[in-house]
């Protein structure tokens, strides 16, 4: 029997489908994170997500979740790192969005504070390194149940992102904005957000990279607890780079009569999978979750819900749209758990995909498991072409047929949107969609 | 003449069934021509073929349209020339505002006939005259195209389009029998508002009482897709009292 101290982890140990290379230079990381560290709970954290890590490995296409998914090139990256690139203040510029914000800036995961503007009042910041015990506890008891590879893997590399907690009803909206430089081929973020009861926040999560990035693995995850009664809004649009890797989480626990909103504009990375998961903990509990991607190319999507009702009388609301073009594929992966006792539960849950390219594809797998018997549970899913009636309608009107395909694909593409009660946000959400479709 | 059809033969794309079987018609500016018969005779295919809708292949004949040769145009460019269709069922288009939707349509049409471009301003001002003189809703030009909109207001806004976008000839397919009195209304309005002595209509429909508001110059009778009897305005109520029986027993294969 071996044993190893807090601070060291086995790097003979194979972690399935990653090279020896990736293996022993994450093994280096997580060490030199635990050596710089020397509070044990988080050094407990680490060793424990990278051995589970171990044990488990990263899926391939047999496993059910990843079906359709591909992890190849994503687990041929090396993970190395290359000179620190520096940073214009006005490229960052760039891509500020045109409506009032707090920014917070992190290039390849590292907080600036520097670059980054004053926090509105009632919004207070924090390392997530210096998370609560309770927390690290939390995290370190499930790092072996039924947690996905990549939320390990953010977990043995705890260190960047932050806990931001709200205490009051906040109305500027806090914009994080990740920047890729390339300088880093493993980008690992994890961010907390803790919204106080009766408080209110709109969490702006920005992806964006350099021009010229090199291939990197974008490992973002995000948790947030919304309290009695708290609002909890997130928009996310993720413009990494078309040879990028992105793999998100998003893990919201919401307590009795709050409520989350979130719009995922997805138009980045060779490979990019979002996961939404709600837990409805607390009753009467509303749940909003849209999506709208748009994959050209040889780009594969992967927008993802899993919703918790595990409490009585919580509603949720979901449409999902995604447009594939070229030779891109969509997926399009939703379930909805009913637990016993979630009585009155009403769950919606709506994907529409449309296929612009020949060999364009879409996999959706909608489903509900419901172990409650006075439920109102629903789901769809369509994938189809671009409506020739809709077409023939604005060509007899004279509009030229490129520009009807256009305006009906943007059309599509936005709707979801359209419950986005701030129109700078939609403006600037569509103009992201529509400059890609022009592209 | 404004608008020359010549032995047209049609059938549905990839289907070996002819539908049109050798449509002759000729319309001058200013004329309005009714075109009606019995269920099936290939009504609304005529109203569709004109406007190139390409669920249909022409397979023979020729259409002349202001001295060009239609089939050769794409449906835009018809549209761009001065050919309107009035939809049997104008087509919903969620999450594109009808305000996008026509200025986008009036600009390309603009462009076409050498005129500059509208500014969103102009075009407002022009759609807001428009849309008084038809009694729409101002609100209309926001709302996504024929979305949630009833059967008259989606007939409404296609006569809107129709004002806005000044066509020479205007093909109105109302052929389905189940349009409501209001909806016909509004149909005739739009016409009757338009007449100007150069315009020209071709209304096509199954009853006569669209027609008892528009008074067509000239009725012609499609059945078994060609045109078997033309006359006045006289036919069409002669065809109103009498139904279709004689036509069929006649001309029947």
């Amino acid at each position: 029997m071996t044993t190893s101290s807090a601070s060291s982890v086995n790097k003979d140990l194979p972690i399935h489908r990653l090279s020896d290379t990736a293996v022993e230079r994450l093994a280096v990381r997580v060490e030199a994170l635990n050596r710089a560290d020397t509070h044990t709970a988080r050094q407990a954290v680490r060793q424990a997500a990278f051995t589970a890590l171990q044990q488990r490995g990263f899926p391939s296409r047999k496993d059910e979740d990843w079906q359709y998914t591909p992890l190849d090139a994503v687990l041929r990256l090396q993970f190395s790192q290359h000179a620190a690139k520096t940073v214009d203040g006005a490229v960052l510029q760039q891509v500020a969005p045109p409506f009032c914000a707090a920014r917070l800036v992190f290039i390849d995961g590292v907080f600036q504070p520097q670059l980054s503007d004053d926090l509105p009042a009632g919004v207070s910041v924090a390392p997530i390194r210096e998370v609560d015990e309770a927390q690290l506890e939390a995290w370190q008891q499930t790092v072996g149940v039924e947690r996905d590879p990549f939320d390990l893997l953010s977990l043995a590399l705890l260190d960047q992102g932050i806990t931001l907690k709200v205490d009051r009803i906040v109305e500027t909206p806090v914009v994080l904005l990740h920047w890729a430089t390339g300088a880093d081929e493993l980008i690992s973020v994890r961010h907390r957000v803790e919204i106080a009861s009766g408080t209110q926040l709109t969490l702006v999560e920005q992806h964006e990279s350099m021009q010229d990035v090199s291939v990197l693995l974008n490992n973002c995850v995000i948790e947030a607890e919304v309290a009695d009664g708290a609002h909890y809004r997130h928009l996310k649009l993720q413009r990494d780079s078309q040879q990028g890797f992105h793999m998100a989480h998003h893990f919201v626990r919401q307590q009795r009569r709050s409520d989350f909103a979130s719009f995922y504009a997805a138009l980045g990375g060779a490979v990019s999978r979002h996961f939404t998961h709600t837990f409805l903990l607390g009753e009467q509990a509303n749940m909003d979750v849209n999506s709208a991607g748009l994959a050209t190319g040889e780009q594969v999507m992967d927008t993802r819900t899993h919703t918790d009702h595990a409490s009585a009388h919580c509603t949720s609301r979901q449409v999902h749209k995604l447009v594939v073009d070229d030779s891109a594929r969509g997926v399009f992966d939703g379930m909805i758990h009913v637990a016993p006792g979630a009585q009155k539960t009403d769950g919606l849950m709506d994907n529409k995909n449309l296929l612009l390219g020949p060999k364009a594809k879409v996999d959706a797998k909608p489903r509900l498991e419901i172990y409650a018997d006075d439920v109102k549970c629903s789901h769809g899913s369509a994938t189809g072409q671009l409506d020739p009636h809709q077409l023939f309608y604005a060509r007899a009107r004279g509009i030229d047929k490129d520009i009807a395909r256009l305006l009906i694909t943007t059309a599509f593409l936005t709707e979801p949107m359209e419950g986005l009660a701030n129109a700078a946000m939609r403006a600037w959400l569509q103009q992201a969609l529509t400059d890609k479709l022009q592209g | 003449m404004l608008l020359e059809v010549k032995n047209l033969h049609a059938q549905v794309a990839e289907e070996d069934k002819e539908i049109l079987k050798g449509i002759d018609l000729t319309v001058n500016p200013g004329e309005v021509h009714a075109i009606m018969g019995p269920n099936g005779s290939g009504k609304s295919t005529f109203a569709n073929v004109l406007a190139g809708r390409e669920d249909y292949e022409v397979t023979e004949g020729q259409i002349t349209f202001d001295g060009e040769d239609l089939l050769e145009m794409e449906p835009e460019d018809r549209a761009r020339a001065g050919l309107f269709l009035a939809f049997q069922y104008p087509v919903e288009i969620p999450g594109v505002s009808n305000k996008l939707f026509l200025f986008t349509a009036v600009n390309a049409v603009r462009e076409a006939r050498g005129l500059p471009p509208l500014a969103m301003d102009e075009f407002e001002a022009l759609a807001a005259e428009k849309m008084k003189m038809l009694k729409m809703r101002p609100d209309m030009l926001e709302r996504s195209v024929n979305v949630g909109f009833s059967g008259g207001e989606k007939k409404r806004n296609d006569m809107f389009q129709m004002a806005m976008l000044e066509p020479k000839l205007a093909v109105m397919d109302e052929t389905d029998s189940g349009l409501d009195i209001d909806a016909l209304k509004v149909v005739a309005d739009g016409v009757n508002r338009l007449r100007d002595g150069q315009r020209s209509f071709i209304v096509v429909t199954h009853y006569q009482r669209l027609l008892d508001y528009i008074k067509p110059d000239y009725v012609h009778v499609l059945y078994n897709g060609r045109i078997v009897k033309s006359g006045g305005f006289e036919l069409a109520q002669e065809l109103e009292e009498k139904g279709y029986d004689d036509i069929i027993r006649q001309f029947s294969e």
